[in-house]
């Protein structure tokens, strides 16, 4: 079955785990297709998943260009005409039924639409649930199957102001996926019915990749000459709550504890945190090291002693679960998956988000105890490994296809 | 010849419609007989272009595709060049940039200032000032140092060439205005001579806004209002985990967000994530009347940025009788003493906003004298005649 996964751009650095759900799908046979705006086709060999497998590259569709408008009125009847060829039955499907549900509105719409109609899908899935908004009528247009992935902001805030912006999504998608249980909860808060069918299927690493080759790492005691290693991986945005890290830090500077904090990510909160660091004097202990790949990660993993994690909003955390992998202690706070993610005082520790005193505390223990860290480190390893696989992650998506397809009409 | 007394001012690297303070300069300015030029790429309303003393120079924005662009700038020098030739030699030979289309955008975006002449040219942001260094020859010129873009931007591992071009901006300005002796002091960092600011203060108009008389203070709600754009530096997030710690305490807060912008997904998030739902209201962007009506029925006004120049805001909260909680930023404290107007406590620090905010809530009395006072303040030191008079001694004295 042919299976269009829809998603903003693609390959990203911070959504690796899109490419090992679509590799894994097009592994266990679906003829899954990813549809984006942006495709950086470029950027392939950086991806470690994607470098070995150049076939993949013909299942990745860039949108017709939208911007400036000039081009879409230029390239709206080549649009028309290739889309035609490659799906007649589909297109004048589409142009029945959205002339019954938007009248002249098709038009614009069927542009915007052309690549997803080209491709005939028999599912359409939207890998976060704010881009199914206002798309959820392509399943009577298409007559497909329509899945959402739920993944933490889309349920956490976005559209908080209207009590039914999700209404259209829950009356009429077949199924959705949340990353744990605190999404789904979420979810009916945010007037999903109960009886959706819905899988709870977390993110999954590769543990094989996410391993330490360094021999018994962590086993140096903190002292000024080696000062203590925090990371944080993940992009800047304010949900990451890396204000509460850096006062988190600096009490721990103020306590006389040495210490280097390296935080790698992009993004556009770096202002925010530049001039945080600079009002509380942390300049010569905090480095923010940008957007870096998998590989260079992995190195800082092995670099640190503590993996922090301040959100204060959070689906599920693919950063946590490497850096659990990779035996790193992490202190962490009790954003929504973090607590499903995370075992509390076995493979680190959970805080209250916003409070920064409790964030150093956890960390000014840890900083002297280093046979904690390395249990810690050790737990987290074995926590990964059972059950949060990459190797199993196919199967549950599969299953949750599969199960869409045979359960519901189209 | 022109009149005796009379100042050509041109006013550059700008966005219109300017910020309410800005329009109110400019009102100002032109009603005391300055002749102000807006150089912008946006055109004023016909209000405006009516108003005696006022006019309007027509900038480009560079957009579109690259080939118009360049036919555009032809055509533009052509025209440049029947002004001056020697302008224009002047201002072609001042573009440097990293490649050729960014040397003729800059060009294009100076061609509009060729063959005309002022007396002073005024920046009202450092950035403005920075992408028209060139201007800085042509008549003594005055930029203006606000807050964010002396306070934050050179911090941005991202943007530090703004370090540089604070540096060329302040040692060719004849004078710098300075919103705070606060900022004065930080843009010294970036080598301005002391000698050449000049510090005039916020200002807002305290006929217009003045408190109620006998509006009853209700006692069975402490309604608190905060205006200002949804973003970083304002610091909700500390301001909404401050009332968390007060509703905690059983008082009774309201609290009215005045204000729109990029952080409203973050706002609402945490307004809901601490269940501060049935106490938080946020009104989005309001008309200056419906800002009034607002002030005039609160109890309080607080402010929790983490960075300001002074905040226009609080002044305006002030003129309207209403005591202050503010955060210790920037020039705050020059306008805010603490106990006396208000009182002033440190950024990010949740805990010490609610206790202000309690001693507030739990003395009636220190609520009317502060507020008494606040006003006061702002009849004394912040009146809009003067900050007025003050930047047309500043122009005449950089004109001669």
């Amino acid at each position: 079955m042919r299976l269009v996964i829809v998603v903003p751009n693609f390959p990203q650095l911070s959504e690796t785990f899109i490419i090992s759900k679509f590799a894994g799908l097009v592994d266990v046979g679906w003829d899954a297709h990813i549809v984006c705006q942006q495709a950086a086709l470029a950027d392939w060999e950086q991806y470690r998943l994607l470098a070995a497998r150049p076939e993949l590259k013909h299942r990745i569709h860039q949108r017709w260009p939208h911007q400036p408008r000039l081009i879409a009125v230029l390239l709206w009847l080549p649009a028309f005409i290739i889309t035609f060829i490659r799906a007649p039955g589909l297109t004048w499907r589409y142009w029945r039924e959205g002339w019954r549900l938007l009248g002249a509105k098709t038009v614009g719409q069927f542009y915007l639409d052309a690549v997803i109609i080209g491709l005939a899908p028999d599912i359409v899935h939207f890998e976060f649930g704010a881009l199914a908004v206002g798309q959820t009528r392509l399943k009577k247009m298409l007559g497909c199957y329509l899945s959402v992935s739920f993944r933490g902001y889309d349920l956490n805030y976005v559209g908080l102001d209207d009590p039914d912006f999700y209404g259209e999504v829950w009356r009429t998608v077949d199924a959705i996926h949340v990353l744990g249980n605190d999404l789904w909860q979420r979810a009916l808060r945010r007037g999903c019915p109960p009886d959706l069918p819905h899988a709870c299927i977390p993110p999954a690493i590769d543990i094989q990749f996410f391993m330490r080759d360094d021999l018994e790492p962590q086993e140096e005691p903190v002292d000024a000459e080696r000062p203590l290693r925090i990371l944080s991986v993940g992009r800047l945005e304010w949900k990451r709550g890396y204000e509460y890290a850096l006062t988190a830090v600096r009490l721990v500077k103020e306590r006389g504890i040495p210490f280097e904090y390296r935080i790698i990510g992009s993004g556009r909160f770096l202002e925010a945190l530049a001039f945080a660091r600079h009002e509380m004097g942390l300049e010569e202990h905090v480095h923010f090291l940008g957007g870096q790949p998998q590989s260079v990660i992995v190195e800082a993993m092995k670099w640190a002693d503590v993996f922090l994690h301040p959100a204060v909003s959070e689906g599920f955390s693919n950063a946590v679960l490497e850096a659990q992998a990779m035996e790193l202690p992490v202190v962490c706070t009790d954003s929504d998956g973090l607590v499903e993610n995370v075992a509390d005082e076995l493979s680190g520790f959970i805080v209250p988000r916003r409070d920064p005193d409790l964030l150093a505390a956890r960390l000014i223990q840890l900083a002297g105890d280093r046979q904690l860290r390395r249990r810690m480190g050790l737990e987290g390893r074995a926590r990964v490994a059972h059950g949060f696989r990459i190797e199993n992650q196919p199967a549950a998506f599969d299953q949750f296809f599969r199960g869409m397809v045979t359960t519901r009409a189209r | 010849m022109k009149p005796a007394g009379q100042v050509r001012l041109l006013v550059a690297g700008l966005i219109w419609p300017p910020e309410t303070f800005l329009a109110r300069l400019f009102r100002g300015l032109t009603a005391a007989g300055i002749q102000l030029s807006v150089a912008s790429s946006e055109r004023p309303t016909d209000e405006w272009l009516a108003l005696p003393n006022f006019s309007w120079l027509p900038v480009r924005r560079s957009r579109g595709p690259k080939s118009l662009q360049t036919l555009e700038t032809l055509v533009a020098s052509c025209r440049a060049a029947f002004r001056s030739v020697n302008d224009l030699r002047y201002f072609s030979s001042r573009t440097k940039a990293t490649n050729d289309w960014s040397r003729l955008e800059q060009l294009q975006s100076w061609l509009p200032f060729v063959g005309h002449n002022w007396d002073v040219i005024y920046f009202p942001w450092n950035s403005g000032a920075i992408a028209h260094i060139p201007l800085f020859e042509r008549a003594p010129s005055v930029v203006s140092c606000r807050g964010a873009q002396v306070n934050i931007a050179p911090h941005n591992p991202e943007r530090a060439a703004i370090r540089e071009g604070l540096r060329e901006t302040f040692a060719k300005a004849a004078a710098v205005h300075c919103v705070s002796t606060a900022i004065r002091d930080e843009a010294k960092a970036y080598g301005l001579d002391p000698d050449k600011a000049v510090v005039i203060r916020p200002a807002v108009d305290p006929d217009y806004f003045h408190p109620l008389n006998g509006l009853p203070i209700d006692k069975g709600q402490f309604r608190i209002v905060t205006t200002g754009s949804l973003i970083w530096r304002k610091g909700y997030e500390y301001m909404l985990a401050g009332l968390r710690q007060l509703v905690d305490r059983g008082i009774p807060a309201h609290l009215t967000i005045i204000g729109d912008g990029p952080e409203r997904w973050r706002l609402l998030y945490t307004v809901h994530d601490l269940k501060l739902n049935s106490v938080v209201e946020i009104c989005g962007q309001m008309h200056p009347e419906q800002v009034r009506q607002r002030l005039q029925k609160a109890d309080v006004f607080l402010l929790s940025s983490l960075s300001e120049g002074i905040s226009n805001a609080v002044l305006e909260g002030m003129a309207c009788g209403l005591p202050v909680v503010t955060s210790a930023v920037g020039g705050m404290a020059e306008a805010v003493t603490d106990g006396v107007e208000g009182f002033v406590v440190q950024a990010r620090d949740p805990h010490a906003m609610a206790e202000a905010l309690a001693n507030i809530w739990y003395q009636p009395e220190l609520r009317r004298t502060m507020g008494n006072a606040a006003r006061a303040r702002i009849i004394s030191d912040f009146r809009l005649d003067q900050q007025i008079e003050a930047f047309v001694t500043l122009f005449r004295g950089v004109a001669n």
